[in-house]
């Protein structure tokens, strides 16, 4: 156990229709403390004192929900090799400012602190991103013939959680990572080929409703991708679409 | 399916033709930097002047190619302007700190300028159009034909410091867009292959180094006065 002072700068903002703004505090944590740890003993200290605790979403805290999710010092999930949730205090030195800030982006609208709607993902899914054929009980293993090296790039893309940290990093504001990821996964499986043409399409067209920002290919996404997923997928996306749109 | 101008108005479409048209005229600035290449040649200009009559010589078929570089530059700049408005409102409220994400991420201060890279080339070659196409009209004979004597006016616009100055500038900061330019217009493009990918990341900037260093030196050389 190691005590550890660090300077806060916590985005506040009381409501969606209101401006936010950096608040600072000083808090003395433990460097083995998660950073979601250290929020907690701050809204203790806060609530004790008769303040307003700083809201922040969280579940899991194991790295695998994707319902956490900061902007940390300018980079979403911070120094953290995946969410938020798995950083720790001892990333941290002695006396490190560290400003603390939602993801930001029109679809993701601020309801409050920390705390973004991020619905717009889920509209997105629904525009497309299942399969609706039949699977009934789990088949034998081998019934369905995939590839190894298929299945293993499948399951790469299959891992996106969703915590919306591509659109935090990408200057645009684009969740070309997300809806890429979706479209590559089921594209490359048999069970999503029966719709692959109406997802690509339906998938991208929602995006750009939700008002999600065009692809400049920064791939900043793709560095603060919680799950590594490459935006390789991003030009299978484009593929699907322009093949979906041509025939 | 979706309609043409519904496919082209989308995100993914824009950048479709961005990559596109930016793809023409990364082509239109090898054939341009080639040709340029005749003004080093030591003969008092005559090669550069005959491609260029060559060039004028094909009459209709001249203006069929201006008209479609033209078009492209102009969907080009467009769908920037039209980009760049969207990325805008896809993020109003800014972040307080900004940071780079490093790894595998291929922000720079190149990807991040397009749109001012961009438009300083824009203004850049409507002076440029000014000021040779629409220059002063010289007159030489090489060979017993009588041609436009555009080397005489580009070697006199390369002896004004200012000038050259000025365009060794606009040669960084077309260095700067192609940089970003190349492999992005490959990604959007759709190659998911990463090898081609891969190859299209180093050939981009290996692309975007010697194309700015070519026109760099041309006018630089012809201010010091060298191969003249």
């Amino acid at each position: 156990m190691s005590s550890i002072n660090v300077k806060l700068r916590v985005w506040r903002q009381a409501g969606p229709d209101v401006a936010g703004k950096l608040v600072d505090y000083a808090l003395t944590t433990d460097s083995h403390a998660s950073f979601l740890e250290m929020l907690d003993q701050l809204n203790r200290e806060l609530v004790n004192k008769g303040e307003d605790a700083i809201e922040f979403d969280s579940d899991c805290r194991e790295g695998i929900c994707g319902m956490c999710g900061l902007v940390i010092n300018g980079v979403a999930h911070g120094p953290s090799d995946t969410t938020t949730c798995q950083l720790h205090m001892r990333s941290y030195k002695e006396g490190d400012t560290i400003a603390i800030e939602p993801w930001q982006a029109t679809a993701f609208p601020v309801i409050k602190d920390l705390v973004v709607d991020r619905s717009s993902f889920d509209r997105i899914q629904a525009a497309g991103g299942y399969v609706s054929v039949g699977t009934g009980s789990a088949p034998d293993a081998n019934a369905i013939p995939i590839g190894k090296a298929v299945a293993n790039e499948a399951m790469d893309y299959a891992q996106c959680i969703g915590c919306g940290a591509c659109v935090a990093a990408c200057p645009n504001a684009s969740a070309s990572l997300f809806v890429g990821a979706k479209i590559s996964q089921l594209a490359l499986m048999p069970q999503g080929q029966v719709e692959r043409k109406e997802r690509a399409l339906g998938m991208v067209e929602q995006m750009d409703k939700e008002g999600f920002g065009p692809c400049s290919n920064h791939g900043e996404c793709e560095a603060v991708c919680p799950k590594s997923i490459p935006i390789k997928v991003i030009a299978n996306m484009k593929r699907e679409w322009l093949k979906a749109s041509l025939t | 399916m979706a309609s043409l101008a519904q496919a082209l108005g989308s995100t993914i479409g824009r950048k479709y033709v961005m990559a596109i048209t930016g793809l023409i005229w990364a082509g239109f600035l090898v054939s341009h930097l080639t040709a340029n290449l005749l003004l080093l040649a030591s003969d008092d200009g005559a090669a550069f002047n005959t491609y260029a009559y060559s060039l004028m010589s094909l009459g209709p078929l001249l203006w069929v190619a201006e008209g479609f570089l033209a078009a492209t530059f102009l969907i080009h700049v467009y769908n920037a302007v039209k980009i760049t408005m969207e990325k805008r409102a896809a993020r109003t409220s800014r972040y307080q700190v900004t940071a780079n994400a490093g790894g595998p991420s291929r922000k720079t201060i190149a990807s991040m300028s397009m749109i001012y890279t961009g438009g300083l080339l824009f203004v850049f070659m409507i002076l440029h159009l000014k000021g040779f196409k629409f220059g002063t009209e010289y007159t030489t004979t090489v060979d017993g034909t009588e041609m436009r004597d555009l080397y005489r006016l580009v070697v006199e616009t390369y002896q004004d410091p200012i000038k050259v100055g000025v365009y060794l500038v606009m040669m960084v900061v077309l260095g700067l867009h192609l940089r970003h330019a190349v492999w992005s217009a490959f990604q959007s493009l759709g190659v998911s292959n990463q090898k081609y990918l891969a190859l299209a990341e180093k050939g981009g900037y290996a692309f975007a180094l010697l194309v700015a260093l070519g026109f760099f030196l041309i006018p630089l050389a012809i201010f010091l006065g060298v191969g003249q």
